[in-house]
């Protein structure tokens, strides 16, 4: 009898587990209704978005507020599919991550894709136009630089390298893709040419230089791999600019801990003696906000002009780091893999780095082809 | 759930019923006992690709406290310190990347120990619950690290593992607790089986299997739709037990 009472204790204290429901991937929910579409999105969300730590939405409020919403949308009707997408704007307007966007698949769609902090920083009061391509490749070569600067083909990454007063190299590209045109086999280019030189004068400085200054403005960052190509050749010496780290798991709060970010140098690299200034404004992103955080942290960086745009994360497959960019059979979520924190200790994911000496842009010294914010960095390099 | 609660206190309340009426031989022991354990982290991760956890060895120290009630009924408590660890590691591409969380408890297991055989050697059978204070643990693991991205030279080259790319970062800290997430209080119940040998009128030794399942979630409920987790725990262990008193 005792044997029988202990074996049905044993039975009862077995079945004390606790079920629940399985995760599912967003990919693989079969969204015949905006109801599950909702959550595949939220939970999609849920599980990959990697800046929950910093984020100011709340996402559970969301879910109670929008599942409801949602389920009233038919999601085969055209003015329901418009109206899901102003949803989308309001629920994920806080949303941190500055490389977050989210698109459609819906023919009726096509166009509406967002990014939150496109929306937020179009209604701030200092929010202005980027500085077009024409001021980069030909104002400024006209008015600023030495004879003899180089520019690249119109077909090809838009760069600038030049001279200016003839004491200070000036290096401009609009976008981090600079290590494509140095894969094997190398095909002739400008842009290679072009850095190529810029590359070896920051190995043997020309005479009469002073002082370095690279520009970042109005560039929207690009692979990672230019961190190998370019900015490794800044420094001799390994620059830490802070730390990054990952998700670990499922949960929101899950994350690794914080590990060494550090641009090493590359294997020519030799000590530059002057002063290296980096131009970026608010238009200046993710691989650009890079380059602006690792020089200033260099001893001899410095950052001019505005605060930049706040995309930190790296992107790629959600599978490499328990976080990222994901899809369903409504939309296509892009967003960062990772979370970077500055060697002062703020996480600027958002925010923007700001800089050391701020110049604001200015619009009627600009259409006057007035560069202020170039003319700041040159005045001091002495 | 309530159901089996209830019909899990009135088991128990037959037991002790049973128990009282059968009094005879009434003693204390209290011991000492040592075993290893291999902790299992239950949770759901389906939907990450090439991921899974695995069990982590452990360690348990106890001081068990035992009132005999009778001949084959005792009444024990043994607080303990026990690690339990999990470990996350992937495979395929991904294979050499895992973190390790070692986590450290005080544990206070409340036994019901039922036993058979002669006054030498004895077989037992323990069930019961305990509850735990996570005091603290260790993080250790390795992940790709982007700042350490590098193509190879040769771009015709086959690639089979990520660490081909973004070169690792390994890292071995002091876990710091999160109190939005981390639940530091677990309870949950326990079964065992054993054996024991009286060694002297006073002395005896004990050997036992045990197995703990929690049914606290290891974080707290900061959020919709959590995929909780839970430790499953089996330990053998040794230990030797002394009479006190008459």
């Amino acid at each position: 009898m005792r044997v029988l009472y202990l074996l049905t204790g044993i039975i009862i204290m077995a079945s004390c587990k606790k079920e629940w429901k399985g995760v599912n991937e967003p990919e693989r929910y079969v969204s015949g209704n905006f109801a599950i579409e909702f959550e595949a999105f939220w939970n999609g969300m849920n599980n990959n978005y990697a800046f929950w730590d910093i984020d100011k939405t709340n996402w559970d409020e969301m879910y109670r507020k929008y599942k409801p919403l949602f389920a009233q949308l038919n999601i085969n009707k055209e003015d329901d599919q418009r109206k899901s997408v102003a949803y989308f704007k309001e629920m994920l307007a806080n949303i941190s991550d500055g490389h977050f966007g989210l698109g459609f698949y819906a023919s009726a769609l096509e166009d509406s894709s967002f990014s939150p902090a496109d929306l937020r920083k179009m209604k701030e009061p200092d929010h202005h136009a980027p500085l077009p391509l024409q001021h980069f490749m030909t104002i400024i070569p006209d008015r600023y630089l030495d004879a003899g600067y180089m520019k690249s083909a119109d077909d090809e990454l838009p760069m600038v390298y030049g001279t200016i007063r003839n004491k200070i190299l000036y290096f401009r590209f609009s976008e981090f893709f600079i290590s494509f045109y140095f894969f094997e086999p190398i095909l002739p280019s400008k842009v290679y040419d072009i850095a190529t030189k810029f590359f070896e004068d920051l190995k043997n400085l020309p005479p009469g230089i002073k002082g370095i200054v690279i520009d970042v403005r109005n560039n929207g960052g690009g692979a990672l791999v230019d961190k190998n190509t370019l900015l490794s050749r800044l420094t001799d010496k390994p620059v830490k600019l802070g730390s990054i780290r990952y998700k670990s798991g499922n949960g929101r709060l899950d994350y690794t801990p914080w590990m060494d970010a550090v641009i090493n140098p590359h294997k020519d690299s030799r000590p530059i003696p002057v002063p290296i200034i980096v131009l970026g404004d608010a238009y200046s992103v993710s691989m650009a906000e890079l380059t602006v955080m690792m020089i200033k942290s260099m001893p001899n960086g410095k950052f001019v002009g505005e605060r930049t745009w706040g995309g930190h994360g790296v992107i790629t497959d959600q599978d490499n780091f328990n976080a990222g960019g994901f899809n369903t059979a409504f939309l296509n979520v892009y967003m960062g893999s990772s979370m970077l924190r500055y060697k002062d200790g703020n996480i600027y994911e958002g925010v923007g780095v700001p800089p050391d000496v701020e110049v604001k842009y200015d619009k009627a010294a600009f259409d006057a082809g007035k560069d202020v914010q170039l003319e700041k960095a040159i005045s001091l390099i002495p | 759930m309530f159901m089996k609660r209830k019909l899990l206190s009135g088991c128990l309340l037959l037991f002790l019923g049973q128990a009282i009426c059968f009094r005879s031989e009434a003693q204390w022991q209290v011991g000492v006992g040592a075993g290893i354990n291999k902790n299992y982290l239950q949770t759901d991760v389906s939907n990450r690709v090439f991921a899974h956890y695995e069990g982590v060895l452990g360690i348990t120290l106890e001081v068990p406290v035992q009132y005999r009630v009778n001949n084959w009924f005792s009444l024990q408590v043994a607080p303990a310190y026990i690690r339990k660890g999990y470990k996350w590691v992937r495979d395929g591409f991904y294979e050499g990347v895992y973190q390790t969380n070692t986590n450290n408890y005080l544990q206070l297991p409340l036994i019901t120990s039922f036993s058979v055989g002669g006054p030498k050697l004895k077989g037992f059978f323990n069930l019961g619950g305990y509850g735990a204070w996570w005091i603290g643990g260790r993080v250790k693991g390795t992940m790709p690290n982007v700042f350490l991205y590098e193509l190879p030279d040769d771009l015709t080259q086959e690639f089979n593992n990520v660490f081909q790319f973004d070169k690792p970062s390994s890292y071995d800290e002091k876990y710091h607790f999160d109190s939005r997430k981390d639940r530091r209080f677990e309870w949950g119940w326990l079964a065992g089986a054993g054996i024991s040998y009286q060694l002297t009128a006073n002395y005896g030794i004990y050997a036992e299997g045990r197995y703990y399942q929690s049914l606290t979630d290891q974080q707290k409920n900061y959020s919709l739709n959590q995929v909780e987790r839970y430790n499953q725990t089996y330990s053998i262990g040794i230990g030797f037990m002394r009479r006190i008193g008459k």
